[in-house]
């Protein structure tokens, strides 16, 4: 097995890299120069999407081009994360080819907030019904958490403030009912609840324009996670405020 | 045929005459294409050879799709287009006729474009030791759902789909459930 490979079983996870090419554009050319050759060991799974239908559903088709922009249109460089139950829990878009030991991270990041939220089970029917809604797709009746995942944000117990972030996080489409207590929580002493509030607002975007104060001082938090989760908050909230504001 | 079709085909041209119009216009177009039929290569030849770089461009782009012989001329001289990406995609749409034949021309690519991408495509269209499915591109172009386009969100059902990899072995994205999948798009810069 690869290194890689061992990584990802630790995990339980599988990796799909999709390119969007013809395969015989991939094949190793014998008339190449050595650098042509793939960047390190090719992963298991490499899939192509030869006329960039995937990429198109995924929103990444025809966005880049390499070589110094002269290259022909190639899909954008993503990453998208796919919990066990084939809901899509993360997806981000970097400039460059996202390098395989960067993923790791990431998916231990999206476990940890996946283990807060399932802490949150108790014999409360309600926050139950809430935590089953927050780790199910989003549908109609979602909204119905949101309050109480807002209210959790005021427990004394670190671990349920953590996972009701976590929580909003992942509900952030339908969290708008949340920003002010979202925002309450970046002054939390717990740095993974303010990081999480910081996300959760964030993923809100424009639709989080009264979280901008807030956010701006959060810009001048003591742990520099938090502070870069706030100015990719900031850009997706308002560029303007972010760029004079932020630093 | 659908009826008016060179029409159609003419109006989704005039859309790159300025530029790139971005990549859901060019998704719809291809798709449009796909749907239109051989009707629509004359009219991409001569977008390719006259259009303006974008044009051509999209034009080579879209021909790729058709391996049609009445496109080869045209395509042939396309491989010397001064924009880095018509040369790339003409050189594409050449090697759906089978691999390239080592003329010096495309000898000369080979060694000598300016454009570093565009030498491991040619060696690749060289060396292309696969059986160029063009029809199959375009059936998948056809077939594809346009509400799909940029369909993807967080917190929702991902979108399910199934690719296949260098061997033709079929990955569905839903036969991995119970597993955690790491989906990434690489930009595969050579």
């Amino acid at each position: 097995l690869r290194e890689g490979d061992k990584e990802y079983q630790r995990r339980n996870a599988q990796p799909l890299l999709v390119i969007a090419q013809q395969p015989f554009q991939l094949k190793r050319p014998t008339t190449v120069y050595k650098e042509w050759a793939w960047p390190g060991e090719i992963p298991e799974a490499v899939v192509f999407d030869p006329v960039a239908t995937v990429s198109a559903t995924y929103g990444v088709a025809f966005q880049t081009r390499f070589r110094g922009n002269q290259g022909p249109l190639s899909s954008r460089p993503a990453i998208f994360i796919v919990d066990p139950e084939g809901v899509l829990r993360y997806a981000d878009s970097q400039p460059k080819d996202i390098r395989e030991d960067e993923i790791f991270p990431v998916l231990d990041e999206f476990e940890r907030q996946r283990k807060l939220i399932s802490a949150l089970w108790t014999s409360d029917a309600t926050r139950r019904e809430a935590v089953r809604m927050a780790l199910a797709p989003l549908s109609a009746e979602s909204k119905t958490a949101v309050p109480v995942f807002a209210k959790a944000l005021t427990e004394d117990a670190a671990e349920v403030r953590a996972g009701a972030a976590a929580a909003l996080y992942w509900m952030a489409p339908v969290a708008e009912a949340a920003i002010p207590a979202l925002q309450e929580a970046l002054q939390d002493r717990d740095r993974r609840v303010r990081w999480l509030s910081v996300a959760a607002l964030g993923r809100m975007g424009p639709r989080a324009p009264t979280a901008v104060p807030a956010l701006v001082r959060a810009l001048k938090d003591d742990n520099p996670g938090v502070r870069n989760a706030a100015k990719e908050a900031l850009n997706k909230i308002s560029p303007a405020a972010a760029n004079t504001k932020g630093r | 045929m659908p009826a008016g079709g060179e029409q159609a085909v003419r109006a989704l041209l005039t859309q790159f005459d300025k530029g790139d119009p971005g990549w859901k216009v060019r998704m719809t177009s291809l798709v449009a294409l796909a749907k239109t039929g051989p009707v629509a290569v004359p009219i991409l030849v001569e977008a390719l050879k006259k259009g303006s770089a974008s044009s051509r461009e999209f034009a080579a782009q879209a021909l790729v799709l058709f391996a049609d012989p009445s496109a080869r001329p045209a395509l042939e001289q396309a491989v010397a287009d001064p924009v880095a990406g018509v040369r790339l995609y003409a050189i594409q749409a050449l090697s759906m006729f089978g691999p390239l034949p080592r003329t010096p021309r495309h000898e000369q690519i080979l060694k000598n474009d300016t454009i570093w991408g565009v030498r491991p495509m040619m060696a690749a269209a060289l060396e292309r030791a696969d059986r160029p499915n063009a029809e199959a591109l375009r059936k998948s172009l056809a077939e594809y759902d346009l509400h799909s386009l940029d369909s993807a969100r967080s917190s929702e059902m991902a979108p399910d789909f199934a690719l296949t990899d260098f061997n033709g072995k079929s990955y569905r994205l839903s036969q991995f459930r119970g597993k955690t999948v790491v989906l990434r798009f690489i930009l595969y810069d050579y």
